[in-house]
């Protein structure tokens, strides 16, 4: 086998030069996307109010949330208690529950199909999440164990015809996608787009989600995505992971959340956040016109500037990851 | 008999639907891998609480995964997706108990002595550098086509075990499978040891179910894999009280009669904790099945 047949088939994709289904017929200027940076320096501020004020630099409020069902998907990779830097931190879930809250959403579900650990509660305890669902009131659904219905391939990126997904999307009348600030070291990054693996149910696709791994990461991620269709994404990236990402990386203390509603356009903003260039990033290139807009020139950038928040987190060194960097 | 574990059935049964089969929540639809253990739960308290009153209950779920069987033998993951089919020891497992439905669970044997995980060949330098484990092996994936894992071979090998298949090479591999995806620091994963030399973290759950399908093998050895993993399990249990993670963790001490006194009330308090749960089906099953005096497939524990 060769190495990159070995690569796809072990949940790999080299991030740079897949050869996504050409994007060049879509238009990447016609999608224009506003993206808030807020800073907030640890996991102690007020980070409800700098939710709140960044949704409304964003345009959003109770209009849009009020007698809503909003679904916060938080990453939740790995049962540990003592690296900041592997799962949403539960505060940023708590912070934007309490904002939809307060906008008279007229529910907040937390849901999360793990991709590695079974079992959620385990997950949950050991995440610090439980006792702030159980705190703050906020359901939780295991997307893993929920029923399913087959959907159409909406992009079909990937050979994969239909996607099984946990009917609580249906629940939801507005989708968040909360992911962990991260290298990646498969897909390079994963944030608001790779967070969307763990809407999957892994009674369909496994532990891991290695049909996912087979049909093509950055195919099954712009598939998801465009299935899916996530209505905003809040990315904590107060304390990122860097190196050998999702899991094993080391925390890097950026000290920013981002948002936005075009999640290619908040990811985009994270890696240049990262110091790495989106365009390089398989999946983010495949989005760019599909999904949303990922050039800077096509992103309005509200709250903090980019560049002085820039810092180049560590990738591994591995020819599967050279070139991120542009 | 322990005062939860009778509320616990209590729970349990009244968690059924009106098919008599169980979700894995209260409000979703009936599944075959909580009805298996749901069963195999109630089952495992017979000698603590008359039979007669769960017989039927037991007896029922038994009869509803039957007739999810399809014709090649497997059962699908609920009534409206008949694949994939990892769920397929569950219901040998039950059935194995039981003493039921025996052309069924050969029929279901046979099927899963034809799944294989896809092997992944590549130039041996490659391996350790990127993923640790040996890709060659054949076990069970979790879905058809894809690779092997740790949690599907660790079931297949307990219910082909169950149905006196010990000895067959797809078992022996199995085990080899498992074996090999021990972490050196102890204990096992969802099936990933390295990635790019990182040593990956082990996880309660599958460290259980690995060690009942150690126990499992053929050979009767003790492979040096054991004792690492009853270690781990020993220094993180006493701190776990999630239901699903405590009792595999259990049941794997026990199958290597590891497990310590304290176990007792380690169960006990996570039902106290978890009991009313609208998602609890899985875990009280299993919560039963580590208190009770069948722990799941270890016939005779071993030393």
């Amino acid at each position: 086998m060769r190495r990159r047949s070995f690569l796809t088939a072990v949940g790999a994709a080299a991030a740079a030069g897949l050869a996504l289904k050409s994007a060049r017929d879509h238009d990447e200027a016609a999608c224009r996307s506003d993206v808030f940076v807020a800073q907030a320096a640890s996991y102690t501020e007020d980070l409800e109010q700098i939710l709140h004020n960044g949704l409304r630099e964003l345009g959003l409020g109770p209009s849009l949330f009020k007698g809503k069902t909003v679904l916060l998907k938080p990453n939740l990779v790995e049962p540990t208690r003592t690296d900041p830097q592997i799962n949403t931190h539960p505060a940023v879930v708590r912070a934007a529950g309490e904002v939809f809250r307060r906008w008279q959403a007229r529910e907040v579900l937390v849901a999360e199909g793990q991709g590695h650990c079974r079992d959620s509660q385990y997950v949950l305890d050991q995440s610090g999440l439980a006792p702030v669902l159980a705190e703050s009131r906020l359901e939780f659904i295991d997307l893993n164990h929920d029923d399913v219905v087959a959907v159409p391939n909406a992009l079909g990126q990937s050979r994969l015809q239909e996607l099984m997904l946990p009917v609580t999307l249906r629940r939801a009348d507005l989708v968040v996608s909360m992911p962990k600030m991260k290298t990646h070291h498969w897909a390079g990054v994963t944030l608001a787009l790779k967070n969307l693996f763990g809407v999957m149910p892994g009674v369909c696709y496994g532990w891991p989600k290695n049909v996912l791994h087979h049909a093509g990461i950055p195919e099954s991620i712009l598939d998801i995505a465009a299935t899916v269709r996530p209505h905003l994404a809040i990315v904590d990236g107060i304390i990122g992971m860097e190196g050998d990402g999702p899991i094993m990386g080391t925390p890097r203390a950026s000290g920013v959340l981002v948002m936005g509603t075009n999640l290619p356009a908040v990811d985009a903003t994270c890696a240049r956040l990262m110091g790495i260039d989106p365009w390089r990033v398989a999946y983010l290139a495949g989005a760019s016109g599909r999904l949303g807009p990922i050039a800077e020139a096509h992103i309005t950038q509200r709250g903090e500037a980019i560049a002085p928040l820039v810092q180049r987190y560590q990738l591994l060194n591995h020819p599967s990851l050279t070139g991120l960097r542009g | 008999m322990n005062d939860w574990t009778g509320s616990a059935q209590t729970e349990l049964l009244r968690l059924r639907d009106r098919t008599g089969a169980w979700g894995y929540r209260n409000d979703r639809s009936p599944s075959v891998e909580p009805t298996a253990l749901a069963c195999l739960g109630l089952w495992s308290c017979r000698s603590h609480s008359p039979p007669e009153a769960r017989r039927g209950a037991i007896q029922r779920g038994a009869d509803w995964l039957q007739t999810l069987q399809k014709s090649d033998g497997s059962l699908g993951i609920a009534p409206a997706l008949p694949s994939p089919c990892w769920t397929t020891p569950h219901a040998i497992l039950l059935w194995n108990a039981l003493e039921v439905h025996a052309p069924a669970r050969r029929r279901a044997a046979a099927w899963l002595l034809e799944q294989k995980g896809n092997p992944i060949a590549i130039d041996a330098a490659y391996i350790g550098s990127v993923v640790g484990h040996d890709m060659t092996l054949v076990g069970w994936p979790w879905i058809e086509g894809t690779h092997s894992w740790l949690e599907p071979t660790a079931m297949a090998i307990l219910a082909l075990d169950r149905e006196g298949l010990a000895y067959h090479p797809r078992v022996t591999e199995g085990i080899r499978v498992v074996l090999n995806r021990a972490l050196s620091q102890g204990g096992w994963n969802y099936g990933n040891t390295s990635v790019f030399g990182r040593q990956l973290r082990p996880q309660p759950g599958p460290t259980g179910l690995a060690l009942l399908a150690l126990a499992a093998q053929a050979s009767k050895l003790r492979p040096r894999s054991v004792d690492p993993a009853i270690a781990y399990l020993l220094r993180t249990l006493p701190d776990i009280r999630a239901p699903i993670s405590l009792a595999w963790g259990v049941l794997g001490l026990r199958a290597w009669n590891a497990t310590p006194a304290a176990a007792a009330d380690w169960l006990s308090e996570s039902y106290t904790q978890y009991t009313g749960r609208p998602d609890v089906t899985a875990g009280l099953s299993l919560l039963l099945l580590a208190h009770g005096d069948d722990p799941f497939v270890s016939r005779e524990p071993r030393s």
